[in-house]
């Protein structure tokens, strides 16, 4: 593991930017390999075009968040969040 | 799938540096005035973001040094040598500057007093930070949760809050140590190591004690401390964590 | 910065003397006895190099000024590498696109026209040493004329194929192209 990584409290203000609430909290699954547990608690890479959020156990990407000029978005990928409302 | 953005609350406001403090060397205290700071809580971090002359845009967060009581807002910054940000804040801002930031932000790394305890601190480096907002926040709520604070620092000199600390340690159910990994002065009655399982075990409550816990530093200190309390016995879902990278976030 | 560099530098872009790290992932380690490079997708017959083999193909200094999306420009970048052109010497295909796959699952795609030409190389060293890990060693594509992106760091496979398929950022909302000159940076743009 890269030691520039940090968890998915940095990305607090990015998540909240796109799903417009606070997130680390949100007990998210990781559908590759079955991984539960808060946002907070995930391999966060801020250092890219977009912050990516890791599966701490397999590395499969969770949920991409890309700034641009037209908003802050959310891509889900590997991840299941509760509710599916927002 | 994507989701649009939804209109949060999460809004970037322009704040005055009215005083600096110098923690260490190389580690400083911000403190700003923000007309609109809607408070927060003891845990909370904020992201700061500058803007240089030519228009670069740079962003980091910093957690919030100040209790929710403190009616000021302070951050402590680190110099670090790859830093866009924390050079600047630790060095070229001036009492009077004004900085973009936005927050307060993070609902996992944060205690209440509401919560209980006891408090069980692990702080390695820069990770102190938080855990002098929630001291500060414990002692102006007149909490009586007895708390312990492990300090891991380089050297005695990059030891922060010091002399709070000290006076933390002198009032009562607050038990605070350090280990200082680097360099140690003799005669130095603290650990002379890196954390370890053993050092975790000799600080820690017994799981039966049901300690509310917090780990924040550097990855490396984070996953060692969390896993020996883990193998320990204790409660994952009592283990709060907050990694960043050797930058110190 | 005088007029003559200010026009090396493509719109909305800082020059800087560092080199950023920029990461969506962690860094592989692969060590160079594992090390392969492979060309497949729309081929007669796929190609593959160990990294010994790879090593004995004509490789060439280059100096180059880079452009990452995210902002910054840096300019005068030396590296050594082996031109596509000279990978793909040879090679018989109706394929029109390219994706580059990397060690940790990283992808990004582009017009095999882009590769070819004397636009790009995979690159092993950089500043006359071998190309650290951080910056995507043993071996990484280096596509000078996108934005940096499409340079994809710990590069392993090269497919060729009919149609396009966005890679990683593209997928992401990135614009499927990314010419600097033109700010394309986000889908749309």
């Amino acid at each position: 593991m890269t030691t520039t990584a940090v968890d998915g409290n940095a990305a607090a203000g990015a998540l909240f930017e796109a799903y417009g609430r606070e997130m680390t909290l949100v007990v998210a699954t990781c559908t590759a390999c079955g991984q539960a547990g808060p946002l907070a608690e995930t391999v966060a890479y801020l250092q890219a075009p977009g912050v990516v959020l890791r599966c701490r156990r397999c590395d499969a990407v969770l949920i991409v968040v890309v700034a641009h000029q037209g908003g802050t978005v959310a891509h889900e990928s590997s991840v299941r969040l509760p509710g599916g409302d927002v | 799938m994507a989701r649009a953005a939804v209109r949060g609350r999460l809004n970037w406001q322009v704040g005055t540096v009215v005083d600096l403090i110098d923690e260490s060397t190389h580690v400083r205290s911000v403190v700003l005035d923000l007309p609109d700071w809607p408070g927060h809580r003891a845990g909370q971090h904020v992201d700061v973001r500058l803007t240089a002359e030519d228009g670069y845009q740079a962003q980091r967060s910093y957690s919030l040094a100040s209790s929710p009581e403190d009616g000021q807002v302070v951050l402590t910054v680190e110099v670090l040598d790859d830093g866009e940000v924390s050079p600047y804040l630790a060095g070229e801002l001036q009492v009077g500057d004004q900085l973009e930031l936005r927050g307060p932000i993070g609902g996992y790394f944060v205690w209440t007093a509401d919560l209980g305890g006891p408090l069980q601190l692990f702080a390695g480096g820069s990770g102190v930070v938080p855990f002098r907002a929630m001291l500060r926040h414990r002692a102006a709520a007149n909490g009586g949760v007895p708390v312990r604070l492990l300090y891991s620092a380089r050297r005695l000199e990059d030891v922060i809050y010091r002399d709070e600390l000290g006076r933390l340690a002198a009032n009562g159910e607050t038990d605070i140590r350090f280990t200082l990994t680097r360099e140690w002065p003799d005669p130095w009655g603290g650990y002379r190591r890196r954390v370890d399982r053993e050092m975790v075990e000799q600080v820690a409550w017994s799981p039966e004690d049901r300690p509310l816990v917090y780990v924040c530093g550097p990855t490396g200190f984070v996953e060692t401390v969390a896993d020996a309390m883990v193998e320990l016995g204790h409660d994952q879902a009592a283990i709060r964590t907050e990694r960043f990278g050797p930058s110190g976030g | 910065m005088p007029d003559a560099d200010r026009s090396r530098i493509p719109p909305g872009q800082y020059a800087t003397s560092d080199f950023p790290v920029l990461s969506a992932g962690p860094t592989p380690r692969t060590s160079l006895g594992s090390w392969t490079f492979s060309v497949d997708g729309e081929v007669d017959e796929p190609l593959e190099w160990d990294w010994t083999g790879f090593q004995a193909l004509s490789s060439e200094l280059i100096t180059v000024d880079i452009h990452c999306v995210t902002k910054w420009s840096k300019l005068d970048t030396r590296w050594r590498g082996v031109s596509l052109d000279t990978v793909l010497e040879g090679v018989d295909t109706a394929a029109e696109y390219a994706v580059a796959s990397s060690d940790g699952g990283y992808t990004t795609n582009l017009p095999l026209d882009d590769l070819l030409g004397g636009k790009a190389w995979i690159a092993f060293e950089f500043d006359n040493a071998p190309l650290a890990p951080e910056h995507g060693g043993p071996a990484r594509l280096l596509v000078p004329h996108l934005y940096f992106w499409k340079s994809a760091k710990w590069v392993r496979r090269l497919t060729l194929r009919i149609d396009d398929e966005p890679g990683f950022w593209e997928t992401y909302g990135y614009h499927n192209y990314g010419d600097p000159w033109q700010e394309q940076r986000y889908a749309g743009d």
